[in-house]
């Protein structure tokens, strides 16, 4: 009896965790952990029958003594169910890093650095911009780069007496775009990469090709409806004086080069993993050692910088999808979709790329794409169609999907929230009129490439 | 501004309709102090008129949270970051020991610590706020009602979302009166007996 109400429990918690982080009454992470253990306890401990067994392929703990979670062989099969670990470590070794380099000053010095090479042109350094937020966003989580990069342009339009804002959702904007380039850009494809063992060199090769593609439109589209505006503001007149040299903002020269060149190794062991074997999981707690034996006496300065809200946020969601998983809904949400679409792989790819988007331009895209990456799966053992199609249509419909709105991705909350801090405010109305027409030419352009390199060429 | 010799800080929480503003406008003149209400926002460096009207719109309202969210203790809620800057800025003059009064913005709470504060809530009957802003508003009875209604909610959602103390609860408040009682000028007059008794205790 119990038993047969489980799924409905687990969706129910689901749906209040959704409910809750939507109302951003409580912090994120509460409302996961508390809805992680209310499944533990209720769906899995009351009401399923296993002896335990979900729980503990929940909590996954036995992956992290594995040898093939620290170094993959090529028959690798770790389960993909319960809390994805290689997930949590790898986030949480680039949030080590990261705090290095914002440390040692290295966001503010290129932002600075590119701003002077194009000479202080408004137009110049909106361009720029937005491509450094796009390479930077492929390797870094995008928060941090928006929070960077917003902050400099929020300065620079002061003293160079531009706007900010188009600047600013320009950068948001090509922020969410690289991140889909890349296994580690983006939260959702860590998620879909570890979880569906994609490497790094899968999705440049795939979600890369289609971010570049996407990237040089996007520019095109951005500067057709600022570039007249920012050339407007150059023919004023400015106090350069005001702004600092690049080098003033490095504080310590040693850490900078070391961070620089910490960044550069992860980007060449993310690049190689493939070939070395090395996990991501490996990866991020190697990278966060090297960052923390570098800082020497200032690593636990840098360790209480690192947003363990966040990690716990992952921890307390994977266990709330894991309910709905262990419970079987999320197959049934899976043969729903099939039938829909009577197995046809282009209805499917349809399907998913503009739901995921349509979705993830209002709720959390985090909690979205790990939900859907059971579905997919069960979609492709049951209908045939290639796992990995899905999982670049899923990267591509949650990554791009979310630069929709204000709310779709922390990128664009951080990005609005700096500039109406500064006395820039940035409404639904300024921010769905830039942004919602750019996100459509973009989901359409991406539908064409995804149907006509996949379907039509057949991969 | 330089610094006050006795510094005095009201502020002066207040039912739509109620006269609240013109109580303050009163007790503004004749202590030679400025009134803090929409126009803090010519205080918080807002630079051109277009994001001014923006902000007027959102002055004094609750937060919409289905439309904003909290990433890394930074939210995207227009609404919030206004009354963030705002109370910065009453934070600020106060701690400067400059005198003012303040209309609303969670002042008496976001203040509480700084010795010159007295905290007012004023109120007044239905008969006597529905004419004052059918005549402001030029409304009609209906329409005056509704508009009533509407910002009592809006400003109590606000208050009680930034503040512990619940909007208009007596124990928060130094003196809670209604203006329907006297009309506003005794109502001012009054408030101003309370100001005078007060300093003189401290002083």
């Amino acid at each position: 009896m119990l038993n047969a109400l489980a799924p409905m429990a687990a969706v129910l918690i689901f749906l209040l965790m959704f409910i809750l982080i939507i109302l951003d009454r409580w912090p994120h992470h509460r409302v996961t952990l508390c809805c992680g253990l209310a499944t533990l306890l209720l769906v899995f401990g009351v009401m399923m029958d296993d002896g335990g067994e979900a729980i503990i392929r929940t909590l996954n703990l036995r992956s992290l003594v594995h040898p093939e979670f620290w170094i993959a062989s090529k028959e690798s099969a770790e389960s993909a169910a319960g809390i994805n670990w290689s997930t949590i470590l790898f986030i949480a070794g680039m949030m080590v890093m990261v705090e290095g380099m914002a440390d040692a000053g290295f966001f503010q010095w290129l932002c600075l650095r590119l701003a002077k090479w194009v000479k202080y042109m408004a137009s110049k350094i909106f361009l720029v911009f937005m491509f450094i937020s796009a390479i930077l966003a492929m390797f870094i989580d995008s928060i941090t780069v928006i929070l960077f990069l917003a902050a400099v342009t929020v300065e620079l339009g002061k003293t160079l007496k531009f706007n900010p804002v188009p600047v600013i959702l320009a950068e948001i904007f090509c922020a969410n775009l690289g991140g889909s380039a890349t296994m580690c850009g983006d939260p959702p494809n860590i998620i879909i990469g570890t979880s569906l063992h994609l490497t790094f060199a899968d999705f440049l090769l795939n979600t890369g090709l289609i971010a570049l593609i996407c990237l040089f439109v996007t520019i095109i589209y951005f500067w057709l409806c600022f570039g007249k505006e920012l050339k407007e503001a150059e023919k004023q007149e400015i106090d350069l004086n005001s702004l600092p040299e690049p080098s003033t903002v490095i504080k310590n020269k040693t850490s900078f080069g070391a961070s620089v060149a910490i960044f550069f190794l992860a980007v060449v062991m993310l690049i190689t993993h493939a070939q070395t074997g090395l996990t991501v999981a490996f990866i991020g707690v190697f990278i966060a050692l090297l960052t923390l034996l570098c800082a020497g006496r200032k690593a636990p300065e840098l360790l209480k910088k690192v947003d363990i809200n966040t990690l716990l946020f992952f921890i307390g969601l994977f266990v709330v999808v894991s309910g709905l998983e262990e419970t079987g809904v999320l197959e049934v949400i899976a043969h729903f979709i099939g039938d829909v679409s009577g197995g046809n792989i282009v209805l499917v790819i349809v399907i998913i790329l503009w739901v995921s988007a349509i979705a993830s331009a209002f709720v959390d895209n985090i909690p979205f794409s790990a939900t859907m990456i059971p579905i997919i799966q069960t979609l492709s053992a049951t209908q045939g169609i290639p796992i990995h199609t899905l999982a670049w249509t899923l990267s591509i419909g949650t990554d791009i999907g979310g630069s929709a709105t204000p709310i779709g991705a922390s990128a664009n909350v951080v990005g609005t929230a700096v500039a109406i801090k500064n006395g820039y405010p940035v409404g639904w109305g300024k921010y769905c009129k830039a942004c919602v027409p750019a996100t459509i030419i973009v989901l359409l352009l991406s539908t064409a490439i995804i149907l006509l390199r996949y379907v039509v060429l057949g991969g | 501004m330089e610094k006050d010799d006795q510094q005095l800080i009201i502020t002066i929480s207040r039912e739509f309709g109620s006269g609240g503003k013109e109580i303050a406008q009163i007790l503004g003149e004749k202590y030679g102090i400025p009134v803090y209400e929409k126009n803090i926002l010519s205080q918080l460096g807002i630079r051109t008129q277009e994001d001014m009207d923006e902000f007027r719109v959102l002055d004094e309202t609750p937060r919409w949270l289905i439309a904003s969210r909290t990433v890394r203790g930074l939210t995207n809620s227009n609404e919030e970051m206004l009354a963030a800057m705002q109370f910065q800025f009453l934070k600020d003059e106060a701690n400067a020991g400059h005198s003012f009064i303040v209309l609303g913005h969670c002042a008496e709470e976001i203040l509480k610590d700084h010795e010159a504060l007295i905290t007012i809530f004023v109120s007044a009957d239905k008969e006597f706020k529905i004419p004052r802003i059918m005549k402001e508003h030029h409304l009609n009875e209906k329409e005056a009602t509704k508009m009533m209604k509407r910002h009592n909610k809006n400003r109590k959602q606000y208050h009680n979302y930034y503040c512990k103390n619940a909007w208009g609860d007596s124990r928060y408040y130094d003196m809670c009166l209604k203006s329907s009682a006297l009309g506003t000028q005794k109502t001012a007059a009054l408030i101003d007996d309370f100001v005078r008794m007060r300093t003189e205790e401290k002083a």
